[in-house]
């Protein structure tokens, strides 16, 4: 006579699960001042606006999960969101055995076991994708918000290295700056 | 009253037109499709269906009725393609107009053929491409051989499914008019390599390449027309990095071997393709909808492949720039001035900026 048993197995893991998205792009600057002079009000106006001079002369602001760097020698921009979290993923299943036919409760077992980490692989792959998903979100609305303030940044750049171009070429007049249009006079006297 | 009418001079016989067993008239009929004389519709058959068994050998006629197509067709189909065509090119640095055979030599345009073409074409008639392996040995192919073997691919590929079974042979692989006709085809990988160009420079492939000007630079604004049509992100993704690499390529060898008159085909394309005003990015990308990137940085990248051939206008520019500081009394004036006539025909500034602007919008922190 057989007997019939029932076999419960319990997996879990912990996984550092990373969603990462990274774009990079440059800013155009015009050439007024020598590069290492238009370099130098770059650094100076992020300086101003939140970031920090890293030990490469490369300027960093963090802010939360999303890091901008700005390289001032080339103008090369890079956007970066990084999330990272670990997740304790716990799997279970219930299977019958009998006793008399079909595999022994050891190999059972373990084939229940291999099935379980296969789920646990998935459940972790599909959260993976979500922090991804999440990561490039984060950056997309970030872009939105960046994209303004880094024009604000180039124009006030391009402003001073046409300012500082217009004294090397004559003792400045009169200055004019309409902050609507963002029109910039120059009289100099030469 | 009926009217009887007398009998052709030359009846089939003996004074006719020659006869040649049922193989090598299906494989002549299939030469004729893969040289662009005959409708696919008429080959499709004859190369899809059964099997034939291959003869020991093929007859003389036979022989020399496949060494005639094959030598005036090729010569016919760069006549047609643009060698007729009174156009200037540089020889030895200096701009000569004229006909393909006006300004040639015959020595610098002799078809020389190995034995290569000929075992295709039977492969092709004796069985079905993708059921028994064929390819090119080793050994360097002539220029008349990779003539052939970018024409017949060129038709070849009309027939559907046909592809797949034909991308992977060396012959075609590695056959650089192939790459500069449909890199998509040959870019399955995350790097693809194209082969060297560098001998397309030289005679009597150089001719060629002149010859083929306005087919290129047709088939190429067709390409690009038709990348609406792609909606595989992945698919968008291989084919512009294809792309990218191949015209790269390209355009690195003629600027080394001091040919930019070569790449006119690129700047005619340019001009066709641009004349159209205020072109927007969908119009290369509308399309995509299948297989979208999760991560934005996949999605500018395949977006940037879109855009591979528009990124060449940089390339041609920046050579305009260069033939505009050549001085009277520099070895390369006569190339230089050649150059800057075809830039200002061809309307060379304003599709560089109209490329400009569409290659701005890919720029995701663009002032808007």
């Amino acid at each position: 006579m057989s007997r019939a048993y029932r076999i419960t197995v319990k997996e879990s893991e912990i996984h550092s699960l990373k969603g990462q998205d990274e774009i990079s792009t440059q800013l155009e600057l015009l050439e007024i001042l020598p590069p290492e002079a238009m370099a130098e009000l770059l650094k100076g106006e992020l300086q101003n606006n939140g970031f920090k001079e890293q030990p490469d002369g490369r300027l960093v602001r963090r802010d939360g999960a999303l890091t901008v760097t700005v390289d001032p020698c080339n103008g090369e921009v890079s956007v970066k969101s990084e999330l990272a979290k670990d997740v304790a993923i716990t799997v279970d299943r219930s299977v019958t055995g009998f006793d008399d036919v079909g595999p022994d409760e050891t190999a059972m077992r373990e084939r229940v076991r291999d099935e379980l980490k296969r789920d646990i692989q998935n459940k972790a792959n599909q959260e993976t994708e979500r922090l991804q998903s999440q990561a490039t979100e984060t950056l997309e609305r970030h872009l939105d918000e960046l994209q303004p303030e880094l024009s604000r940044v180039i124009n006030k750049v391009t402003r001073d290295a046409l300012k500082a171009k217009a004294a090397q070429l004559g003792s400045i007049q009169e200055i004019h700056e309409d902050s609507e249009s963002g029109d910039l006079t120059i009289k100099i006297e030469v | 009253m009926s009217v009887t009418v007398a009998p052709p001079p030359n009846s089939p016989g003996a004074s006719g037109p020659p006869a040649v067993p049922r193989f090598e008239y299906n494989l002549l009929r299939i030469l004729r499709f893969v040289l662009g004389f005959a409708p696919p519709e008429q080959t499709e058959l004859l190369i899809q269906g059964r099997m034939h068994p291959t003869p020991p050998c093929l007859s003389p006629v036979g022989v020399q009725l496949v060494r005639d197509t094959l030598a005036k067709g090729l010569v016919r189909r760069l006549a047609h393609a643009g060698g007729w065509r009174n156009a200037a090119f540089l020889r030895q640095g200096q701009p000569t107009t004229g006909r393909a055979w006006e300004r040639v030599p015959l020595a610098e345009r002799l078809l020389a053929f190995s034995p290569d073409p000929l075992a295709f074409l039977i492969w092709l008639t004796a069985t079905r491409p993708g059921d028994f392996p064929w390819d090119r040995e080793e050994s360097p192919s002539t220029a008349a051989d990779d003539l052939f073997f970018a024409v017949a691919y060129e038709n070849l590929r009309q027939i559907p499914d046909l592809i797949e079974r034909l991308n992977g042979k060396r012959v075609f692989r590695e056959n650089a008019l192939c790459w500069l006709l449909f890199p998509g085809d040959f870019g399955g990988t995350e790097a693809p390599r194209p082969p060297d160009f560098a001998p397309w420079f030289q005679p009597p492939r150089s001719v060629f390449l002149e010859c083929l000007e306005p087919m290129l630079a047709r088939h190429w604004v067709q390409t690009e027309r038709e990348k609406s049509r792609i909606e595989d992100w992945r698919i968008m993704r291989r084919q512009g990095q294809a792309e990218a690499v191949a015209l790269s390529a390209f355009l690195a060898a003629a600027e080394a071997a001091q040919r930019p008159d070569l790449a006119r085909f690129l700047l005619r394309a340019l001009a066709e393709l641009l004349r159209v005003p205020d072109l927007s990015r969908e119009f290369w990308t509308g399309g995509l909808r299948e297989f979208r990137p999760t991560r934005l940085a996949d999605r500018l990248e395949t977006e940037q492949a879109a855009f591979a051939f528009l990124q060449q206008a940089e390339v041609l520019e920046r050579w305009n720039r260069r033939s505009r500081t050549v001085s009277y009394f520099d070895e390369e004036y006569a190339a230089s001035q050649l150059w800057k006539r075809d830039w200002e025909t061809l309307n060379g500034d304003q599709s560089v900026t109209e490329a400009q602007r569409l290659l701005a919008t890919l720029n995701p922190l663009r002032p808007t």
